[in-house]
């Protein structure tokens, strides 16, 4: 769980803030939770806040050399790949990210993804399209991997 | 190449991290909130009980906060020709604070409605995100009224009986509709940021009026005359005159303006351009935001080794001064601190260094308090008071897990606005 908010808010340290804050939120309201899936609960509140924690405060300007960013030192073609695939996912909408990270990272279905995110799943259908034509766009070297191909899986 | 890249990559990607062991700490917390929330109940029982017996009672010492052991205040020392104060490891709870600042920021799960029971004027309003499927709340705590007039020296939380929607931008993405100046100045009225409208709360009465402004609203900033807001979205930033319900397209991008609290004039904003690598600018508008007049680049050297990189969502002026939390290089190493900057030299006069190892958007100036002490918010230690005068910083409210929004209550200013001038005598 933390590793899927860090792929959706790409900071490590706003990614362990937002896992230690849903346990408190799920905590408070064990009560109601426990007989349900307190899980499935504590995965929705981690996705809604890294979305929304992600819009508050949007309007941060970037440093040109963000320093909680640990790259690869090594300069070979599957690094390079990395860096570029990361760029590329930041430049998606929080949303965006959300519905990849869920569908292609957690492997949930796409109605399971809209219920996690509370959208409906036309939402998730076409943010999906969306957000791999944008990946496309943005990262050309990365054409094969996240080519229309990729949208397919549980539904 | 398909899914099971994509999978891949994106696995490889969170490989970055390792697993934490959070759930205790979470239990913990989640632990510590409730025993406040029984303890803040349980006090408002007492009053009940032993008021009805006809006791006068004073308010109850408030329990030092877990952090809020009495400790000497760190030494200060100078960058450049700024004066580094440090946040003490641990801090005192601020003996002036109560009544008027509340023990906690969240309110009793049991608060009433601000109509039941309205305030003179409020200190500060509190939000946080509610239970699935339901609206947003906000929440007043504020001085009791006499009759709908002015206070009784007691001080209470109420509910603010107004439905608001979480603002979202372009990409629907959401926030909650309670911002860091929603609460107007004195504490009279509260504005609310909502898609094509603004809401506008009287909070001594409770009532609240819609004013139709079409756009994806996010944010508002008041006015210190108390009758204008200004209201932007991503695109746009609007002056609205909450007497005549009209608005007009203002220069100043309002998320960016640092509101005046006490005297002075004009409207500044404070931005971090470009790529962060260059220095903070101060921009000088008419009173209304209007028209930009002239700007000035901060002196990043006098505050040297501390580099402002970014900027938190607000700053706050008092006469000349700038106070806005930021954060950035600090010598060799990174952290967050709290600049106070004046605005006629660019100079940053006073630095207080709050440590590394905070989240992004962690800390934020909330306000002054007489011009001389900076209100500080961090989401770990709640809100401070930070003494200029005497580099003291105590606890005055233990942090809650929502946004708060403080009134602004500075005098001695002069704004003139479609030739109405506005003043405070102090």
């Amino acid at each position: 769980m933390l590793r899927s908010a860090y792929l959706i808010c790409g900071d490590r340290h706003l990614a362990e803030d937002l896992l230690q804050t849903a346990p408190v939120k799920v905590a408070l309201h064990w009560r109601q939770v426990r007989d349900g899936q307190p899980e499935a609960y504590l995965r929705t509140i981690l996705y809604r806040d890294a979305v929304s924690w992600w819009r508050r405060h949007r309007r941060e300007i970037s440093v040109a050399n963000p320093p909680d960013r640990n790259g690869p030192d090594d300069g070979g073609e599957p690094a390079q790949l990395r860096v570029i695939f990361a760029q590329a996912l930041a430049r998606l909408t929080p949303k965006q990210r959300a519905i990849l990270v869920l569908r292609f990272f957690e492997d949930h279905t796409e109605a399971r993804t809209a219920e996690v995110l509370g959208v409906a799943v036309g939402t998730v259908k076409s943010q999906t399209v969306v957000a791999l034509r944008r990946l496309r766009v943005l990262a050309p070297e990365l054409s094969d991997l996240v080519r229309q191909d990729s949208e397919g899986g549980p539904r | 190449m398909s899914r099971e890249d994509l999978r891949a990559m994106l696995t490889e990607l969170a490989d970055d991290v390792s697993q934490a062991q959070l759930v205790g700490a979470a239990v913990a917390q989640a632990a510590r909130i409730r025993r406040r929330r029984r303890a803040v109940v349980g006090a408002a029982l007492a009053v009940v009980v032993v008021s009805a017996a006809g006791v006068v009672l004073s308010r109850p010492t408030r329990t030092p906060a877990p952090l809020g052991l009495p400790s000497a205040t760190a030494l200060p020392s100078m960058a450049g020709s700024a004066r580094v104060d440090r946040l003490p490891a641990t801090i005192a709870a601020d003996p002036d604070a109560a009544p008027y600042w509340p023990e906690s920021a969240v309110p009793p799960a049991n608060a009433p409605s601000l109509i039941d029971k309205p305030v003179s004027h409020a200190v500060m309003l509190y939000s946080s995100h509610p239970a699935e499927g339901q609206a947003p709340s906000v929440y007043v705590y504020g001085e009791d009224s006499i009759y709908g007039g002015s206070g009784n020296g007691s001080f209470h939380w109420a509910r603010v009986p107004v439905d608001l929607s979480y603002t979202h931008d372009a990409g629907g993405n959401q926030a909650l509709p309670l911002d860091q100046n929603s609460l107007g100045p004195m504490g009279r009225r509260a504005a609310f940021a909502q898609p094509d409208a603004v809401v506008i709360v009287n909070l001594m009465t409770g009532a609240a009026e819609r004013i139709a402004l079409p756009g994806l609203n996010e944010d508002v900033s008041w006015l210190i005359n108390d009758r204008h807001v200004l209201v932007s979205s991503a695109t746009q930033t609007w002056l609205v005159d909450t007497e005549t319900r009209s608005a007009v397209a203002a220069a100043a991008i309002g998320t960016t303006v640092t509101p005046l609290v006490g005297e002075g004039s004009g409207l500044t904003t404070l931005t971090v351009a470009g790529s962060g690598a260059e220095p903070p600018v101060l921009r000088f508008y008419d009173d209304a935001g209007l028209a930009e007049q002239s700007h000035r680049t901060v002196n990043a050297s006098s505050a040297a080794p501390y580099r402002i990189a970014f900027l938190s969502p607000r700053g706050w002026r008092y006469g000349n001064l700038v106070a806005q939390a930021a954060s950035g290089q600090i010598g060799s190493t990174y952290g967050d601190f709290v600049a106070v900057i004046d605005d006629q030299t660019g100079d940053i006069t006073h630095v207080l260094d709050l440590g590394g190892g905070r989240n992004k958007g962690c800390c934020s100036v909330v306000g002054w308090l007489n011009g001389t002490d900076v209100l500080v918010y961090t989401d770990q230690t709640g809100l401070l008071r930070w003494q200029l005068t005497t580099s003291i910083v105590t606890r005055l409210t233990d942090p809650a897990a929502g946004p708060i929004s403080v009134a602004p209550t500075g005098c001695g200013f002069t704004i003139t606005i479609a030739g109405v001038t506005s003043g405070c005598i102090a």
